[in-house]
């Protein structure tokens, strides 16, 4: 009914509508300084910690300031709460000094014990975030996350090791069953841990808050130190989770806290409405340190999930910009000619997990076989107007040229054929697939595109697409009933390991079933690798053992793509889609936002 | 009177905990959980969360323990919106979903009403069928065409509505005309048989013959029975309006019960999925009893019993 609905609008749309290369729809900026979002859905929770993804980011990093903020336009760490730090050598201990003028909005000033209370209640199994994890870079912070055990040689009073210089977690299931000598041959996990802790006199020790790698020197000095060198810290630290919550407020109202009524922040915004379904309305917050930078008075994030409402609303100039990701397909090939749209790189990668552990796909030829056989060219320009690009790779870019990205798959049909040939399927004969996606329009095309790209070289294949509702998808996915089965993964930072941890044997992001100790090994070498490039040479060569293996089939990388009204500035297009609503500003004068000029010129 | 209305709210108990029931154990037995998204949780964070909210313990005794918070009129927290409780977000869905359905009903009974009764009484008038021409049209058209048809006009060509949204007067309009579209006709449909079937009877002849002033014959003696119909099918109809419609809130961004109930179903926000079927049972339910009353009242025929 709905995609009726959104046809309907769009053809009208396309016949009412204005030569190439105007604005679309009505400009005229609001009466105040207000900025009007349209966000895509609801937040789930403004808390820092309890946030689940980019749409709670996109308001909370405006609530919350971290040690960093970012760059609006390459997303770098700036200083913010913390107004420098250094890094030794090792890039294994951080040092923030915090900023004295740093305040919450009751007026209390900013220390460096909020960032302690902050991370510790992060990792707090009790308040069970769902991206905890993104702390674990932390020392002792995953062993208290996950309630694991650190292993303590008895002798020297040290931690053991792995064999990747991390320092070796059980669960306490584990420690147990070792120390009862069991554990089958079944269970290589276990066998090997025993073997590790041969000839140790050791105890099992389990890590509380105190012993997170975190301390405050002073009430303006953080120290924090790494399980492993992590050469990256300084990019994580402006991530949501990273950022302090007020621990009077918390303590106080519970899982209420982030009510209008209860909330204390300390960024350049404070909530003052939050109606589900409505609107999220933010001020600027007066005590804010920054405050005279500050041009916004008012922001108000719309939830609107619905394509064709948001872009009419847009057109009709109740919106003044949209997130990325929210533009109907049908009407890109026309908003791409208008001059409010704005596109960018953008970290995310559409693929196909391949389910390694049943026939015919344990195969890594008939994987091969399927990645050689789809043209991404003729896909990517058929299919994706918002100028997508053909990815051969797992990471959808090389980092300006930091990250030296193997080339992965390109379009081979001949090969294909005789891979799969090769494999006792020529021309696709006996091969059937089973292609799981979400429903979604463009999932729905990217399927059939596919479908008709593999049965152009293997003339026999049989591909069955089905479509699930996406929490039935998510469960398919989860329980490994696939053979095929579409995925994007967007990047939580910049940082090929972002994409690639996401494929280790232990993340829960890796339903394939695949599993290898080289690609573990040299993964996790390269996170604890203090040079940075030397860690990017150890990621690419991780990224060229996966792409051998192919338990991924990439298919294309994504675009940010977003309309934007030409009276605000500030608001780039970045490959994290993230914007800092302190550096926008919504011009008003005439000589500032010339509204007379830009629609004579067109 | 009052005996009847108890024993009709007394029927209704059994009724409301039969669907609560079917309710509660379908929305578990659908694959997926509150708080699973693209991005996969550690397992160890999911039994947290399970834990904290009660989920690790076997559906009978989450069933008791929900059973228990109703009867104190406790509907929980939202999965989906951890800051907010059930009952919270259902009174905000109501204040919206509410007006919207009143208003539209409003004006349905204002056009339709009339026009019922001018195509009963002058059923070739042109204006009579120009108007019926255009209800039937309404109701003829689905909401999910119309709505945007109407966008496309007056918020995208003259500019003088906003396209959707909530909060002011002027978001009221095109979600009204929309919703109402559909029910004008039926209504006037409705008028028009009951009023030429009242007009027909023997006791509107002795009016006349009595020398009653036609405006009398026609307001106080024919309309009476003729809009009984209109007020039978008025109770079922104002309760799915009233509990939000799932079409017109989603093209219109709407924040209201309808809106909540399709996002708490795909969130498997079990809940809120329940919280909102008991209100729509109860508003069905209550609704009805409502019409019946109201039937009786203008109906000397329709007794209680």
């Amino acid at each position: 009914m709905e995609r009726l609905a959104s046809i309907t609008v769009g053809l009208l749309l396309l016949s009412a509508c204005a030569p190439p290369a105007a604005y679309f729809g009505k400009i005229e900026p609001p009466e105040e300084a207000v900025l009007r979002v349209g966000n895509g859905a609801d937040p789930a929770s403004l808390d820092p910690h309890r946030a689940p993804g980019s749409v709670e980011e996109q308001i909370l990093i405006n609530l919350f300031e971290g040690l960093t903020e970012y760059d609006p336009v390459t997303l770098e760490p700036i200083p913010a709460v913390a107004e420098a730090w250094e890094v030794d050598a090792r890039a294994m201990r951080f040092r923030f000094h915090l900023r004295r003028a740093a305040r919450w909005s009751t007026g209390r000033p900013v220390t460096a014990w909020d960032f302690v209370y902050s991370w510790r209640r992060a990792l707090a199994p009790e308040t069970a975030s769902p991206n905890a994890y993104l702390l674990y870079y932390i020392k002792n912070a995953e062993a208290y996350n996950t309630g694991k055990l650190k292993v303590r040689d008895r002798r020297t009073g040290r931690f053991l090791r792995d064999e990747f210089g991390r320092d070796l977690l059980l669960t306490a299931e584990e420690a147990d069953r070792i120390r009862r000598g069991e554990g089958s041959d079944a269970e290589p996990r276990l066998q090997r841990l025993r073997r590790r802790l041969e000839g140790f006199v050791w105890e099992a020790v389990s890590l509380r808050a105190e012993d997170v790698g975190v301390r405050a020197l002073d009430e303006h000095t953080l120290e924090v130190e790494t399980e492993v060198p992590t050469a990256f810290f300084l990019k994580l630290t402006s991530l949501g989770i990273y950022r302090p919550v007020p621990r009077e407020a918390v303590e106080r109202h519970g899982r209420a806290w982030t009510r209008p009524e209860h909330i204390v922040s300390n960024g350049p915004f404070r909530l003052v409405e939050f109606t589900p379904g409505r609107r999220v309305v933010l001020e600027k917050n007066p005590l804010y340190w920054d405050a005279a930078r500050v041009r916004l008075e008012r922001v108000i994030f719309y939830p609107y999930d619905e394509a064709t409402t948001l872009l009419n609303l847009y057109k009709g100039g109740e919106v003044d910009v949209l997130v990325s990701g929210l533009l109907p397909p049908y009407a890109l090939r026309l908003l791409r000619r208008t001059r409010d749209y704005v596109s960018g790189p953008y970290l995310l990668s559409y693929f196909l997990l391949v389910n390694v552990r049943r026939p015919p796909l344990d195969d890594g030829r008939v994987r091969r076989a399927l990645a050689l056989a789809i043209d991404r060219e003729r896909l990517c320009r058929r299919l994706l107007a918002a100028g997508q690009q053909p990815l051969g790779a797992f990471t959808p870019s090389d980092f300006h040229g930091l990250y030296p990205r193997p080339k992965g798959v390109a379009y081979d049909p001949e090969q294909a054929r005789r891979l799969l040939a090769a494999a006792g399927y020529p021309e696709g004969r006996g091969l059937r697939l089973r292609y799981l996606y979400n429903a979604g329009a463009l999932h729905a095309q990217i399927a059939e595109a596919l479908q008709a790209e593999w049965r152009r070289v293997f003339p026999q294949i049989r591909i069955e697409l089905i479509a699930q509702e996406w929490q039935v998808y998510l469960e398919t996915v989860r329980l490994g009933d696939f053979d095929l089965a579409r995925r994007s993964f967007s990047a939580d930072f910049s940082d090929p390991a972002s994409f690639l941890d996401s494929m280790l044997s232990t993340s829960p992001n890796n339903p394939t079933g695949w599993r290898n100790p080289d690609y573990d090994r040299l993964v996790q070498q390269a996170n604890a690798e203090p040079d940075a490039r030397r860690r990017m040479a150890l990621l690419a060569r991780a990224e060229h053992v996966l792409l051998e293996d192919m338990p991924i089939i990439p298919i294309y990388s994504s675009v940010a793509s977003f309309l934007r009204k030409p009276y605000v500035r500030g608001w780039h297009a970045n490959i994290l889609d993230r914007h800092p609503l302190k550096f926008v500003v919504v011009e008003r004068t005439a000589t500032a936002f010339d509204l007379q000029a830009v629609t004579r010129a067109r | 009177m009052g005996r009847y209305v108890l024993k009709r709210l007394l029927f209704a108990l059994p009724l409301l905990w039969l669907i609560l029931t079917l309710t509660f154990f379908l929305v578990r037995w659908a694959p997926g959980k509150p708080f699973r998204r693209e991005r996969a949780l550690p397992a160890e964070i999911e039994a947290h969360l399970d834990r904290h909210y009660g989920l690790d313990q076997p559906w009978h005794v989450q069933y008791v323990n929900y059973l228990r918070g109703l009867a104190r009129l406790d509907f929980g927290p939202s999965y989906r919106y951890p800051a907010v409780t059930v009952r919270e977000l259902l009174w905000r869905g109501l204040r919206v979903s509410a007006p919207i359905g009143f208003a539209a009903y409003a004006l349905a009974l204002g056009i339709g009403i009339p026009l019922g009764m001018g195509a009963a009484l002058r059923p070739r008038a042109v204006w009579v069928r120009a108007l019926m021409g255009l209800a039937v049209f309404g109701v003829s058209t689905p909401n999910f065409v119309l709505g945007p048809l109407l966008v496309l006009l007056f918020s995208l060509t003259l500019y003088w509505v906003p396209p959707a949204g909530w909060g002011e007067g002027r978001h009221l309009v095109l979600p009204v005309l929309t919703l109402s579209a559909a029910y004008i006709a039926y209504i006037a449909r409705l008028t028009q048989s009951g009023l030429q079937q009242a007009l027909a009877q023997d006791y509107i002849r002795t009016a006349r013959a009595k020398g009653l002033r036609p405006r009398t014959i026609l307001l106080r003696h024919a309309l009476r029975p003729a809009l009984l119909p209109v007020l039978s099918f008025t109770g079922p109809s104002l309760a799915f309006l009233l509990a939000g419609t799932v079409v017109i809130e989603k093209i219109f961004a709407i924040p209201g019960l309808g809106h909540f109930f399709v996002q708490a179903a795909l969130n498997r926000d079990y809940t809120l999925i329940l919280g909102i079927v008991s209100l729509t049972s109860v508003l069905l339910i209550v609704l009805n009893l409502v019409a019946d009353i109201a039937m009786a009242r203008l109906d000397p025929r329709v007794t209680f019993r």
